[in-house]
């Protein structure tokens, strides 16, 4: 296989070039935004995270360094010795043991069949640049108007850059400076300053940010090293955010390769649209570091052994177990009709006994699906996956709601796989 | 080279075990996300690993590495590119690897010289020369992905982009290797 010979030559490269691409980041703390990398930001793509039916999930903290993503899983395993079903999204189904090898797909959507908010990832205000988030906020977290910026958006099929403008806003809470909201079509999205500044105290982001106030710390793992422990939601985050009032001072540390590795820590999910972040780690260690990713780089702290100690005291104390949690919503199966304004997915091929599978009804009026169907080809009796955000409505006909995407999959000795 | 590196490659020649521990604690990280990207699985990743330490040991001496970490790095890549095949004959896996080899893929198609005439020095000195031309936050996104076996997402993390962005400048870098093979006529 040429391809395989390619990755084993490409082990032989000089050293100084595998420096460089491991300390690329910090010598380079303010990213320049060439026309090239705001053109290619602005590129439609539908990139799906990785995951599994079948196995317990793999919470996606985003480690120092970056060299250990674990990839977003799905969840609620077939825990062994234990019969039951597979969850998908809310209903629980009875799939052989199943697993579900989503990958990530890159593919370059043309202009027209990209959503506004994909089109547009950067915008230009009062000579600052921002980018999209691409998540969607609330009315009621937007201030006062902070006037038009000029958004930038990249026709990779035409070579072509577009430009709009559009009313932007401040987030409240937060400095204008680090995060703004510009109104796309009818809707807020968050866009985030991209340059880097080092803050110099804790304090200093707790209180530009407001994030006492919009980041809720309800979901946590333990973690020994890298070793995933419980899962636990968290009722009440109050106890956590007034010991870390009381950390204002700590210090920023730069230390590009701090690691988790023989440290016990507790990793809270941090998603915020208000902040921009999803699905972002906020983790703080037993030898007292406050580490997170929220704010793209990384962020580091040392808030102390004791403050630590008494935060994750605080979090083991009033949390309760809970289900590892779920990053995306999938379903698999046969299509097997392509009608007006919706496709019908049969999960027969997952079941034990193929009678039991049922026909799902997902409705195609969301570009983000149509153009799976009209560009990237799926057709009728392809194996498919399909991501959803909402619940499948099981009085409606097993209603998918929310779905936004829909790939190929194929079946290998039982698994289904999504290919490009 | 770092004094601890020295050091440590010291303990190597002593034949003292030692080394293994030292090595484990500086560079075990390192080596287990390599693996770990590669082989998609955290019991591969640790066998690739403890492997990477035993061969490090059979092979310092006679060998004195210029860059320890580099050297640890070479050998869990390819152990685990080794394991990988091992295993991908029985599996698909679930790692980076098979995304990886399918986005490499792109840059040998439709190519008319055999493989069998492809020589690994040239081919070595071809990508070689095609990273020496790209700008040095190109070849680092590059290599990332198809050296460290990164996934999009890490990627994104550390540049600060979006993974669209990584993905359209990886799929623009693939291109150009592909033309620059074709120009070395290696296709």
């Amino acid at each position: 296989m040429k391809n395989e010979k390619i990755f084993e030559a490409l082990g032989d490269v000089d050293a100084s070039y595998l420096e460089g691409a491991e300390n690329f980041r910090r010598k380079r703390k303010v990213p320049v935004w060439g026309k090239w990398a705001i053109a290619a930001a602005c590129l439609g793509l539908a990139v799906f995270g990785m995951s599994r039916l079948g196995v317990p999930a793999i919470t996606p903290t985003n480690t120092p360094g970056g060299t250990i993503t674990n990839p977003p899983g799905e969840t609620l395993a077939n825990t062994p010795g234990e019969k039951q079903g597979t969850l998908v999204g809310n209903i629980e189904r009875p799939y052989k043991n199943v697993e579900l090898n989503g990958q990530e797909l890159a593919i370059e959507w043309p202009w027209e069949y990209q959503t506004r908010k994909e089109q547009y990832v950067t915008a230009l205000l009062a000579g600052q640049e921002y980018g999209s988030s691409g998540m969607t906020l609330d009315a009621s977290s937007v201030g006062e108007s902070l006037g038009t910026a000029e958004l930038t958006g990249y026709d990779g099929y035409a070579d072509q850059i577009h430009t709009m403008a559009a009313e932007t806003f401040a987030i409240n809470g937060i400095l204008p400076g680090h995060t703004v909201a510009v109104l796309l079509g009818d809707e807020y999205v968050t866009f985030k300053d991209r340059s880097w500044n080092m803050p110099a105290t804790l304090g200093e982001v707790l209180d530009e940010y407001s994030l006492a106030e919009l980041l809720p710390l309800s979901r946590f793992v333990e973690y020994e090293g890298y070793a995933e422990g419980g899962s636990y939601s968290l009722p009440d985050d109050g106890g956590i955010w007034a010991v870390l009032a009381t950390c204002g001072d700590a210090e920023f540390v730069e230390d590009d390769r701090f690691n988790f590795e023989s440290r016990t820590s507790l990793s809270f999910t941090a998603t915020s649209a208000a902040l921009g972040a999803y699905k972002k780690a906020f983790r703080v260690t037993a030898d007292g570091y406050l580490w997170t990713n929220l704010l793209e780089y990384q962020y580091l702290f040392y808030i102390g052994e004791d403050a630590a100690g008494q935060i994750i005291a605080y979090a083991r104390k009033n949390a309760a177990a809970a289900e590892p949690e779920t990053y995306t919503n999938r379903l698999a199966g046969t299509l097997t009709e392509i009608g007006d304004g919706y496709i019908l997915v049969d999960d027969g091929v997952l079941c034990e006994d193929e009678s039991a599978g049922v026909i799902f009804t997902v409705p195609t009026e969301d570009i983000r699906v149509r153009r799976c169907l009209e560009f990237a080809g799926v057709k009728e009796g392809d194996i498919v996956v399909v991501n959803f955000s909402g619940d499948i409505d099981v009085a409606s006909g097993y209603r998918v709601e929310g779905a936004y995407s829909v790939v190929k999959g194929f079946l290998e000795a039982g698994d289904v796989s999504v290919l490009e | 080279m770092a004094m601890e590196d020295e050091r440590i490659i010291q303990l190597y020649f002593a034949r003292n075990e030692e080394a293994i521990s030292r090595t484990a604690e500086k560079y075990g990280n390192y080596c287990h996300a390599i693996a770990e990207n590669i082989s998609g699985s955290k019991e591969d990743a640790e066998e690739c690993v403890n492997d990477t330490y035993l061969a490090a040991w059979n092979s310092i001496p006679p060998e004195k590495p210029a860059v320890l970490r580099t050297f640890l790095g070479r050998i869990t890549r390819n152990l685990s590119f080794d394991l990988y095949r091992k295993k991908h004959a029985e599996k698909r896996g679930g790692g980076q690897l098979a995304l990886i080899l399918d986005e490499l893929e792109e840059c040998v198609s439709g190519g008319t010289r055999p493989e069998d005439e492809w020589e690994k020095k040239e081919l070595t000195a071809a990508i070689h020369s095609f990273l020496g031309e790209l700008s040095e936050e190109k070849r680092a996104m590059f290599l990332r992905r198809y050296w460290f076996a990164d996934s999009v997402s890490s990627i994104a993390d550390r540049f600060g982009i979006s993974p669209n962005a990584v993905s359209v400048s990886l799929s623009r870098l693939r291109e150009k290797l592909r033309d620059h093979l074709r120009k070395e006529s290696l296709l």
